[in-house]
């Protein structure tokens, strides 16, 4: 009697009230992986009238991804002909907005912990990002590592671009990203970064720039925000020069031409150090940059002895120093914004002397004069003299 | 209320046939006259047509009236012809016997004439019908009330041979086989020791089945000794047949997945947890010994984890557990991490599961549960059929029809993958019945999933801890170095320490004496290593 | 008068301060400490570990001053029966609150994270059911769970942590000590919320195998709570900024799904992250939860204190659905914080000068 009493209180009773549990409770957040579109990126453009913006999501089809060999036997029949992404598009007045209209039109969830870039169309830009930035910090789906780039012309046409060398359009944009180590000429930050720079500095960050072409994108150059508008862009030589500044190059390129032929230098690392000089009512600053890297290319004749050695450093340290102070120029004179970090490098290692210029930094950052001297070291000279 | 119910059955008669007691009483004392003895027994195994009885005379005077009562087929024959008849029979001839010898004459032919080397006295036909039973041959004298015992047994038996469900690369081969003896002995070889005791109890109103309590003395903490005792001896049953019965009976919570006793086929791992301090529960009939108390690391022990170097024993140990672990989970982790949160999985995967997926009608909980329980009909029926046909089973479900179904998109072919990792790790467990267990709990792990993810899962590791930590087996935690952990004794839990530095014995037996070893990272090996270089 | 027999090592009573007192709250931790005191946050939680330790001394003097008794007993013995009384049933409240709390918080971590649509009394009731299933096995399980548990919880926290490193910019730590110094030290009080939990020694201080070594206990618990504060404080201000810190509920959860596993085998590590604070959850639910039962039962006179477990699981659960959004709920941790200073120092401190002044109390070390 005892044993049963025990057997029903210990077993029994649990399992009933596990089933019990879970015939009433259903399953809550369940969703098969068949049943959810996994957006690869999301294109706001500006909409047809003001307050409203062109949503766009790019939708991989995985049935056709997978290739059709082996695998989706039942799904009917599959081919070759299948478009790997769709891009769905639509009239909204905030990004979550957008996805619920979506929602009347797809079968499946979206679901956007995969999104790897966000684009954000010129003309939206220009009129201010404020109003559908916030859902990438409040909605946990969105992911700080994915990606941001503000596109020349409409944001969508970025998304319309069918690469030749992947699949996927979002997956090849991400990893352009990841080719800091072979160019200095993009901006290489994340929606987290680009989410610290708008809170950190009200409202001012430098951002990627995308350049959509038929089959391709090009994300050389820059786009500089100020209070959340598009400011203007930046080349790509003013964007290595700005990389240089704060320290982010990790590779590229540096080719230097006078008369005595051409060299290729390669990049492999950059120091730089930034002191405060002067601290008078405009704050004096002196950025001291140290190059290393490899000859890998020159022309025929030219060899490589110490003077010659001597000659591409000083040329090279010269190129860099002219494109950062370009990129310098650019920021101060035309755009007058501060996404070099000088702020914040004020505020952090002179935080006293941070309250004086706080209110007007606006104005002084584009008085404040800056000291360039660039060093070069050849690491390596290749197998050839 | 059984006799309430036959009573019923066979109506106002009462079968006497049917009713009698045959249990054997040892308090009914022996007759002087032994064709009275002799129908007594045959009255005990009444119908019980194996039974033979020889009645002979002994000497060339033929007086002295003698039987010898076995069972025929438990008896080694030889034995009985050779060490009995042959030497009470013809032997005496050739040396007359005096007369009238009165009471000595017992004694004489016990302790003079017969040359079988295992006899005992007794006088109750408890012990007599037992005794016979067990594969002894009882000698009845004529005018004596006492007879003997003569240990005769020899049945067909099989051989000690390698045990098949814990093989090892290094190790010995030998395993227990169904005889109590010889299993007693082949612990006994391993430890000569004397303070390796050994205490036998008869347990089964029907089957008497021998059961022995093996422990060493000055080691064994007499509490656990005394826990197994008591708890052996409150077993009343009809039958023993396996060591299962046992270990059924006596474990504290039998509503546990878990065995509380630790169960081997091999003597190297008995003799080893008797050093540390278990007591071992040897059972007859069966090659099942159990030891206790069993703990939740034993489940994951190998003889050749100390046989092996411990790098290799230590890396094996960690897999088992990784094993483990995903023998219960794997399907459960699987549908957590695509249904709830298929933003952990990298997008390629993501991808190409969803992609896989395409077309296949059952959600993935259908899939799953499908898929495993069709695994598990699959490895029953394969352990079931001999060897070859097992083979094939396996063949035939796990890759014709997998195959078939995977292309026939019933099934996605990850989940085929996920099925087979789970069916596998569960292998990988030393222990098959644990394995089972483990596997069992996969479905509770699934429904768990199902419900919230990996949460679900979350709380049911949780909660399979806190039964883990409150089991407890005669006393020892089930969870041992897991907790109270004391690095000292804690070689020997998720990794198996160098065997120099184990120096004592693992603390959840609370044994009398904790050294295992002196220490000789110390002193010998060094001397050792110094005295080579002297040499050089 | 225990109610058994039941007796918990050193190692054991550390792991259970521990895992007490490391819950979900250390989630927003980042974020109270960026508010209060920008870059200089983990200033703060160095300042309020350093003064939780010296406040836990109080705790730990009372327990070596009455062995064997609880904060039950002893109030009753210094203050008089009835002012006793009033403490003893204020101490049970605020342990089914502060429970009640923590599993709240939990469950709300976990509908923004990871199970959105699930409804939140069902988190709760399971995670309070899985409680209940443990504690009815009393103190020795408890803090055997926290033994097996700790390690299986901190190892994988500062591994997830560390793998945040390569993004870090320990610049954001910058500047160093600009908050004004009165700022500092109100703000100290409120960081000092995330440290109570050791408040649970006024009752589970009789049960310690050895309670002379309590200061060491203390001592070395918060000690290593303060150190892993700290850590996680410093890596989440150096890889998302003390800015976004502000603004972000659970900024260390956040920075989790900047996460990638090493080797890319996961995208994200914030599933397996809650995962983990499930165990954190559990065991502050586990610590308080049986205090406070165990208080009730001493309170009572019961000699088993199960009856409570069963008795208290509604009022948790009633408890813990009073806030009606994360923003309530933060306000109503604000006061637990408030009454559990109260609790943990000042009401012991009161009680150990009237029995250094009167005299009471056994021996004094």
């Amino acid at each position: 009697m005892n044993l049963s009493y025990r057997f029903f209180q210990k077993i029994f009773f649990p399992v009933v009230l596990l089933f019990a549990t879970a015939f009433v409770a259903g399953c809550w957040d369940y969703r098969d992986i068949d049943r959810r579109f996994f957006v690869g990126s999301v294109a706001i453009d500006k909409g047809p009238q003001p307050g409203k913006y062109n949503i766009s999501f790019l939708i991989p089809i995985v049935r056709a991804i997978a290739g059709g060999e082996g695998g989706g036997g039942g799904g009917g029949g599959g081919g070759g002909g299948e478009k790997p992404v769709v891009v769905e598009s639509t009239t909204a007045e905030t990004i979550i907005e957008g996805a619920r209209n979506v929602a009347l039109r797809l079968n499946r969830d979206l679901f956007f912990e995969h999104m790897r870039i966000v684009l954000i169309g010129e003309e939206v830009a220009r009129e201010g990002l404020e109003p559908f930035i916030n859902p990438f910090m409040r909605q946990t789906e969105f992911n700080r590592r994915s990606r941001i780039a503000i596109a020349v012309g409409e944001a969508k046409k970025v998304m319309e671009v069918r690469p030749v060398v992947e699949k996927l359009p979002a997956a090849y944009m991400e990893s352009l990203y990841g080719n800091a180590t072979h160019s200095g000429k993009f901006v290489a930050g994340d929606l987290g970064d680009f989410l610290h720079q708008i809170h950190a500095f009200n409202g001012n960050a430098l951002v990627s720039k995308i350049t959509p072409d038929s089959s391709e994108v090009n994300i050389g150059g820059g786009a500089v925000i100020k209070h959340f508008k598009l400011a203007g862009w930046l080349s790509e030589e003013e964007t290595q020069g700005v990389n240089f500044f704060l320290g982010k190059i990790t590779g590229g390129s540096v080719t230097i031409d006078n008369s005595r032929g051409k060299c290729t230098f390669v990049i492999l690392n950059a120091q730089r150090s930034l002191q405060l000089t002067a601290d008078g009512p405009v704050p004096e600053f002196q950025l001291k940059v140290n190059v290393t890297g490899n000859v890998s290319e020159t022309s025929e004749g030219l060899s490589m002895d110490t003077r010659n050695e001597e000659i591409i450093e000083i040329l090279v340290s010269e190129k860099i120093r002219s494109e950062i102070l370009k990129g310098l120029a650019r920021l101060q004179d035309d755009y007058r914004v501060d996404v070099i970090r000088l702020g914040e490098f004020l505020h952090k290692y002179y935080p006293r002397l941070w309250k004086n210029y706080k209110d007007r930094w606006e104005d002084i950052f584009s008085d404040v004069k800056i000291s360039v001297s660039v060093t070069t070291d050849i690491q390596n000279i290749g197998v050839s003299k | 209320m059984t006799d309430v119910f036959s009573r019923l059955r066979s109506g106002k008669k009462r079968d006497l046939y049917y009713e009698r007691d045959m249990s054997p009483d040892t308090s009914k004392k022996l007759k002087k006259d032994i064709k009275e003895n002799e129908k007594e027994v045959h009255e005990y195994l009444y119908d019980c047509d194996d039974v033979i009885t020889r009645d002979f005379y002994m000497g060339t005077t033929q007086k002295h009236e003698m039987a010898l009562m076995y069972i025929d087929g438990l008896v080694d024959k030889n034995l009985v012809q050779e060490e009995i008849l042959k030497s009470l029979m013809l032997m005496t001839r050739q040396a007359p016997l005096e007369h009238n010898l009165g009471q000595n004459f017992f004694n004489m032919v016990k302790e003079g004439l017969l040359t079988a080397a295992d006899i005992k006295e007794v006088d109750n036909f408890g012990e007599v019908v037992l005794g016979i039973l067990s594969g002894d041959t009882i000698l009845f004298m004529d005018k004596f009330e006492k007879a003997l015992i003569i240990s005769t047994r020899g049945w067909e038996k099989r051989g000690v041979q390698e045990p098949t469900t814990e093989a090892v690369i290094r190790g010995p081969r030998e395993g227990f086989t169904e005889t109590y003896r010889v299993n007693i002995a082949l612990i006994r070889r391993r430890l000569k020791d004397p303070n390796l005791k050994v205490k036998t109890i008869k347990l089964g109103r029907h089957t008497r089945t021998d059961v022995g309590v093996l422990f060493i003395q000055g080691i064994a903490s007499p509490n656990i000794v005394d826990e197994v005792l008591k708890r052996l001896n409150t077993i009343d049953v009809s039958g023993v047949l396996e060591s299962g019965y046992i270990e059924q009976m006596i474990e504290g919570d039998w509503l546990s997945f878990f065995p509380q006793l630790r169960r081997t086929e091999r003597p190297d791992v008995v003799a080893a947890c008797l050093m540390e301090g278990n007591v071992a529960i040897v059972t007859d009939n069966t090659p099942f010994v159990l030891l206790a108390p069993g703990t939740f690391l034993s489940l994951f022990q190998s003889p050749e984890d100390y046989y092996e170097r411990w790098y290799i024993a230590s890396m094996i140990r960690l897999l088992r557990f990784a094993a483990a672990f995903f023998a219960m989970t794997f399907p459960a982790l699987y549908i957590a991490m695509t249904a709830f949160h298929p933003g952990m999985l990298p997008t390629d995967l993501v991808l190409s599961i969803a992609a896989t997926r395409e077309g296949v009608p059952f959600s993935a909980v259908v899939e799953a549960i499908v898929m495993v329980i069709s695994l598990e009909v699959l490895r029953e029926a394969g352990v079931r059929l001999p060897g070859p046909i097992g083979q094939t089973i396996g063949i035939v479900g796990g890759l014709v029809v997998g195959e078939a179904a995977v292309r026939a998109g019933i099934v996605s072919p990850i989940m085929v993958i996920v099925v087979a990792v789970n069916a596998i790790s569960s292998f990988a467990i030393p222990n098959y019945s644990v394995a089972i267990g483990f596997r069992l709990l996969t479905f509770i792990f699934i429904f768990l999933a199902t419900v919230a993810g990996l949460y679900g899962i979350m709380l049911g590791l949780l909660l399979l801890t806190i039964h883990l930590v409150t089991l407890k087996s005669f006393g020892a935690h089930y969870l041992s170095p897991f907790v109270s952990f004391r690095f000292s004794e804690g070689k020997d839990f998720v990794v198996r320490g160098p065997m120099p530095s184990m120096e004592i014995r693992p603390g959840y037996t609370r044994p009398k004496d904790m050294n295992r070893m002196n220490d000789r990272r110390h002193d010998t090996t060094e001397k050792m290593e110094d005295e080579n270089a002297d040499k050089q | 008068m225990l109610t058994n027999n039941d007796k918990i090592t050193i190692p054991q009573t550390v792991a259970l301060l521990i895992t007490t007192i490391l819950a979900t709250g250390i989630l927003a931790l980042p974020r109270n400490v960026a508010n209060a005191a920008g870059s200089d946050g983990w200033l703060l939680v160095l300042l309020a570990g350093v003064i939780s330790y010296f406040s836990s001394l109080i705790v730990g003097a009372l327990v070596k001053r009455f062995p064997g008794d609880t904060f039950i007993e002893y109030s009753q013995k210094v203050l008089g029966k009835f002012p006793g009384y009033i403490l003893g049933f204020i101490l049970i409240l605020y342990f089914i609150f502060v429970s009640a709390m923590s599993v709240r918080v939990f469950s709300e971590v976990m509908n923004a994270f990871m199970l959105i649509n699930t409804p939140r009394g069902f988190i709760i009731i399971t995670m309070l059911l899985s409680s209940v299933y443990l504690i009815r096995h009393g103190i020795e399980p408890i803090a055997r769970i926290g033994e097996i548990l700790l390690p299986i919880l901190i190892i994988p926290i500062f591994a997830m942590y560390l793998t945040a490193l390569p993004r870090a910019d320990f610049s954001e730590l910058l500047p160093f000590f600009d908050t004004p110094v009165k700022d500092l030290a109100i703000s100290t009080i409120h960081t000092a919320y995330n440290f109570l939990g050791f408040e649970i020694l006024l009752m589970i201080g009789p049960y310690m195998r050895s309670p002379e070594r309590v200061m060491w206990t203390l001592l070395f618990s918060i000690g290593f709570i303060t150190l892993t504060y700290l850590f996680i404080v410093v890596i989440v201000f150096a890889s998302i900024g003390v800015e976004d810190s502000r603004i972000l509920l659970w900024p260390a959860m956040s920075i989790i799904r900047t996460i990638m596993a090493p080797g890319g085998v996961f995208e994200r590590l914030d599933a397996l992250a809650l995962a983990l604070w499930t165990i954190a959850s559990f065991t502050t639910i586990n610590g308080m939860y049986y205090s406070g039962t165990l208080a009730a039962a001493h309170l009572m006179g019961a000699r088993e204190f199960k009856f409570f477990v069963t008795i208290f699981f509604p009022w948790v659960y009633l408890f813990s659905i009073i806030p009606g959004n994360p923003l309530d709920t933060m306000r109503w941790t604000q006061i637990s914080g408030m009454a559990g200073i109260v609790i943990a120092i000042i009401i012991p401190a009161i009680i150990l000068v009237i029995s250094i002044v009167a005299k009471k109390g056994g021996k004094t070390s």
